[in-house]
């Protein structure tokens, strides 16, 4: 109950200085602080939302959500094996391929954007890549650490009841590195998020990126906004999305931060 | 029933140590180091034995071995006259620092070893319940180990060693890492469990007031390699609080003994060490 009402307590705070940002970019041209015309006030932005067809914009965002989430799933998919591996799990294989490893991950996704878009053309195989590459090392790297912090008392432990290797790896392996794995996955969505916007508007003929990069072409400076304010609502929204099932599963020690970051 | 008479019963010693020994190799050197060598003792069934030594003498490394985590270079362990070939739920450990799966919670962490068995889960909740109740944490089922203080956590970790039901508990330093005071509850309360359930117990410690106060018998160890130098007749009455016994006469007498036996430096007389395979001598523990 008292962690409940502090739960509430965190996400007021949070809304109060949401509210107040917003506030004061509506009356922000109205007050003269601001010129309208670089920074529209909050419902000229909507209102161009409303011109462009909210389906029409739904959409875009839809088709940026399904290309983070393909992206993102991927890199789930293949970090968390390979993380586990890496981490230790097989010690051989894990000194054979760390080094490349280190090395891959240090090519920034934006600079991989134009080769791929040269190899596979403009369209989604190249986006999804250029989110795989932003989302596998960080989820990656944190399942490796995840697995470095593991206690090696609780697998004494496990093993001490007998506890064979599939059952070491489920009952105690997996849940000790899930926080680690949430922390990773939250981080690699937030910068999958980033490089799709960038490689939106440089090769893509829909979602927010394309429509942001359209409308700076066009000088359309409020649909700038609004496809900021959606990259920005989206992104929050599904950072929150994964707070909320960290705070149900991790609920096992205290969690310091709240789920908006 | 105390343990000597439980003995009486048997003839077959409940575990039986003979010429044990377990070498690590030296960085950088063909020499081994051996942590345990020709380790003898004998234990009988229902009996509560403690095994003090200095630090580094190998009482760790002796208990990893009657865990089964690791494999004696030398020399066998039996229980029930059968030797140990790994990990099993015939012997209940209860770790250095508690050991609890901090995901899990009270209940949970006392099925674990339930879990593995196989047992099943309404059956599993039926335990939970009388051993959440034998070492008093009812009421805190639901709770997560960060939740409790120290003495509780390793009430827990005593309920899942228990829980499976092992016929033998194995302890490495249990009541180290809590407070003096809890300490003493703990170990009455450790003494009261095990007269209910019968288990035999091997506690190992490096507290000679604590290895005395709990004992039937004390197994006092030399280091450099570690060895029994000698096993000690407590012999104070059952049913025993330690409380109680502290500030006896024959508490003080025990416990002078054995302080004494390990201030002595003199070496034992000598005895033939077991041949081992060199190569099977070092041993590379990997962890997962």
């Amino acid at each position: 109950m008292k962690r409940l009402l502090l739960k509430i307590n965190n996400k007021l705070m949070g809304t109060y200085l949401i509210i107040l940002f917003l506030l004061v970019w509506q009356f922000a041209p109205d007050l003269g602080w601001t010129n309208p015309t670089w920074i529209p006030p909050l419902t000229t932005v909507l209102s161009e939302g409303a011109d462009l067809g909210v389906a029409k914009t739904i959409i875009h965002m839809c088709i940026s959500l399904r290309r983070v989430v393909i992206g993102f799933a991927v890199s789930v998919a293949a970090g968390l094996p390979l993380g586990f591996i890496l981490g230790g799990g097989v010690p051989k294989l894990s000194s054979f391929l760390k080094p490349l490893i280190s090395f891959l991950q240090q090519i920034p996704p934006y600079i991989l954007y134009p080769l791929f878009l040269l190899v596979f053309g403009p369209g989604e195989k190249g986006i999804h890549l250029v989110i795989f590459w932003s989302v596998f090392f960080p989820i990656l790297n944190t399942v490796i650490q995840g697995v470095g912090e593991l206690d090696a008392k609780l697998l004494r432990a496990a093993r001490a009841m007998s506890a064979n290797g599939f059952e070491v790896f489920f009952k105690v392996v997996l849940p000790a590195v899930f926080p680690s794995l949430m922390r990773g996955m939250r981080s690699g969505l937030t910068m999958g998020f980033l490089m799709l916007i960038g490689a939106e508007s440089m090769g893509a003929d829909s979602g927010i990126g394309w429509m942001i990069h359209n409308a700076q072409g066009l000088g359309w400076i409020p649909r700038i906004y609004l496809g900021a304010l959606i990259v920005c609502v989206v992104g929050f929204l599904l950072n929150y999305l994964l707070g909320v099932i960290e705070r149900v599963f991790v609920d096992w020690k205290p969690v310091a931060d709240s789920a908006a970051q | 029933m105390t343990g000597v008479e439980a003995a009486a019963e048997t003839s077959v010693p409940k575990i039986e140590i003979v010429g044990l020994s377990r070498a690590f190799g030296k960085k950088g050197s063909k020499e081994k180091f051996y942590a345990i060598q020709d380790f003898n003792l004998s234990i009988r069934q229902g009996e509560f034995v403690t095994v003090v030594g200095p630090s580094g003498c190998g009482k760790s490394t002796l208990l990893d071995l009657l865990v089964g985590l690791s494999k004696p270079d030398g020399g066998s362990i039996l229980v029930d006259g059968k030797a140990i070939t790994g990990p099993a739920l015939d012997r209940g450990i209860v770790l250095q620092g508690y050991a609890l799966f901090p995901w899990r919670t009270v209940r949970k962490n006392i099925e674990f070893g339930l879990e593995i068995k196989g047992v099943k889960r309404g059956e599993r909740a039926e335990l939970v319940r009388h051993y959440v109740k034998l070492v008093e944490l009812e009421g805190f089922e639901n709770h997560y180990p960060y939740e409790l203080s120290g003495g509780m956590q390793q009430r827990v970790a005593i309920a899942r060693a228990l829980a499976y039901d092992p016929e033998v508990l194995l302890m490495d330093e249990p009541f180290a890492a809590v407070d003096a005071q809890t300490r003493e509850t703990m170990q009455d309360e450790l003494l009261s469990i095990w007269e209910k359930t019968g288990k035999t117990v091997v506690f190992v410690t490096h507290s000679i007031e604590e290895a005395v106060g709990l004992a039937d018998r004390v197994a006092v160890m030399s280091k450099n390699p570690g060895r029994v130098k000698a096993v000690i007749d407590v012999g104070l009455p059952r049913p025993r609080r330690v409380s109680d016994v502290r500030n006896t006469i024959d508490f003080n007498v025990i416990t002078s003994r054995v302080w004494e036996l390990l201030q002595n430096k003199e070496p034992l007389p000598e005895r033939e060490i077991p041949q081992t395979n060199v190569e099977e001598a070092i041993h590379d523990d990997a962890i997962i």
